[in-house]
């Protein structure tokens, strides 16, 4: 033990160590703080697009998913951001634990925190609007993303349990149109019966979406409601432009 | 060199403009560390010796990562427990009869912890001080033998024994809290033995 110290020194003269420049520990703790900037960034985005989706979920569509639930919520289940979610937070929680005092903090509570501080951000992005733009300008830059419009697409093109979306071609008498869906197929709607919600009117060129049944050909509609969102809840048209390119673009991205 | 006049920063500054210094680091905590590792690891001198050559190295090596926050005594040590365990995880083993290395310093700061608890003034029991509180912390599962020797031989803070263990606070105190209590349930079955 005498000469640790003397053997200690010899080495470091003798291999010609050097201290590791601080750049490089400074870069080190830069670029954690990054890692943990951007898993605050990308975990406020997700969580607000993910509370976009709940907030404009169609409960009543349930009733209709009644046999199939399970399929209901698989398409609905926004797995991409939920996933972007667990990734951001355990780059997160790892990042932070490596930061000079990071250990001191048990890993729960460092989870709590960075959902707490994501769901106050992702809720106010929610509130400002920027999930919807958000949601749309990945999904035009993302192929394979299944944004909310989408998502409501497939949800309500399917006349076998009763739902049917589209844009009104024609109106043939007061009790029946040519309704276009979202996939182009042209369905003659009898709507004698239907209610008309969020104070529509048949007309033609407006987009909506029906709930009823098929009989034969014919879609025999119950209610009509307007296209964009939950009626009173849609504050903005994800689809902008006339009634022709709302169309478009919502068939564009199908 | 006048070491004793420097403090942990004082001293590394002085390190990094004259490598000589590093003499100053080592001399103020080599059997302090010695001590800790040869406890937490019960590896045989020689290796112990070896462990804190490659700790001192490599603090050389990180000078310019220490944070004076931490202290150089948590920063020393931390190096050195990462370290010892680099080098357990190559296979080296431990002494076949461990023995907990304690002084007069680390058995009155043993004796202060477990004043409220138990009475170790007791005249057998300070005879046998040293053999009762190796097998105490012997006995001990490593995860809590490595907090009990940072807190009552070591007398480290929570904190402390957070920064140098990387274990959270709450998680420190909960094994410093169930260490102590395995400690005195050792002692008194040691202590209703003698009295049969």
């Amino acid at each position: 033990m005498k000469d640790l110290g003397d053997r200690v020194l010899s080495q470091i003269d003798r291999d010609k160590i050097e201290p590791i420049p601080r750049s490089h520990f400074l870069l080190k703790f830069f670029l954690k703080w990054l890692v943990i900037s951007i898993a605050v960034c990308l975990g406020s985005v997700a969580i607000g697009i993910i509370l976009f989706h709940i907030g404009h979920l169609d409960h009543e569509l349930l009733s209709f998913y009644a046999r199939s639930l399970w399929k209901f919520f698989l398409i609905m289940f926004p797995l991409f951001w939920t996933v972007v979610v667990v990734l951001a937070t355990s780059f997160a929680i790892v990042k932070f634990r490596e930061l000079p005092k990071g250990h001191r903090y048990h890993p729960l509570q460092l989870l709590l925190a960075y959902l707490l501080l994501i769901g106050i951000l992702g809720a106010g992005l929610n509130q400002l609007g920027l999930s919807d733009y958000l949601d749309q300008k990945i999904s035009g830059h993302l192929p394979a993303y299944e944004s909310w419009e989408r998502k409501k697409i497939v949800i309500w093109n399917r006349p076998d349990l009763g739902l049917l979306a589209g844009k009104i071609f024609s109106l043939e008498s007061d009790h029946q149109f040519i309704l276009t869906d979202m996939l182009g197929k042209n369905w003659p709607v009898n709507h004698s019966q239907a209610i008309w919600r969020g104070r529509l009117h048949p007309r033609e060129g407006i987009l909506i979406k029906l709930s009823g049944k098929v009989e034969g050909d014919l879609f025999i509609a119950k209610e009509v409601r307007p296209w964009k969102g939950r009626g009173a809840r849609s504050k903005k048209s994800r689809c902008h432009g006339s009634q022709e390119q709302i169309l478009e673009c919502i068939k564009g991205r199908h | 060199m006048d070491c004793d006049q420097l403090s942990d920063e004082e001293t590394i500054r002085a390190v990094l403009k004259d490598t000589a210094y590093f003499k100053c680091v080592i001399d103020r905590f080599e059997i302090k560390l010695f001590r800790y590792i040869s406890n937490f690891t019960g590896l045989p001198r020689e290796e112990v010796e070896d462990i804190l050559q490659i700790a001192f190295i490599k603090a050389y090596r990180n000078l310019h990562n220490f944070r004076p926050e931490l202290g150089l005594s948590n920063w020393l040590y931390r190096i050195a427990r990462n370290s010892a365990i680099d080098l357990l995880r190559q296979g080296h083993r431990k002494r076949e009869e461990s023995q907990v290395l304690t002084d007069s310093q680390s058995e009155t700061c043993f004796i202060e912890h477990f004043a409220d608890d138990y009475n170790l003034e007791d005249d057998y029991l300070k005879k046998e001080l040293h053999l009762l509180v190796s097998r105490a912390i012997d006995n001990l599962p490593d995860v809590y033998r490595e907090v009990a020797i940072l807190r009552f031989f070591e007398d480290k803070s929570y904190t402390e024994i957070s920064d140098i263990t990387m274990k959270p606070i709450n998680t420190v105190s909960s094994l410093v809290k169930r260490s102590k209590e395995k400690i005195l349930d050792f002692f008194n079955k040691v202590n209703d033995g003698e009295s049969e």
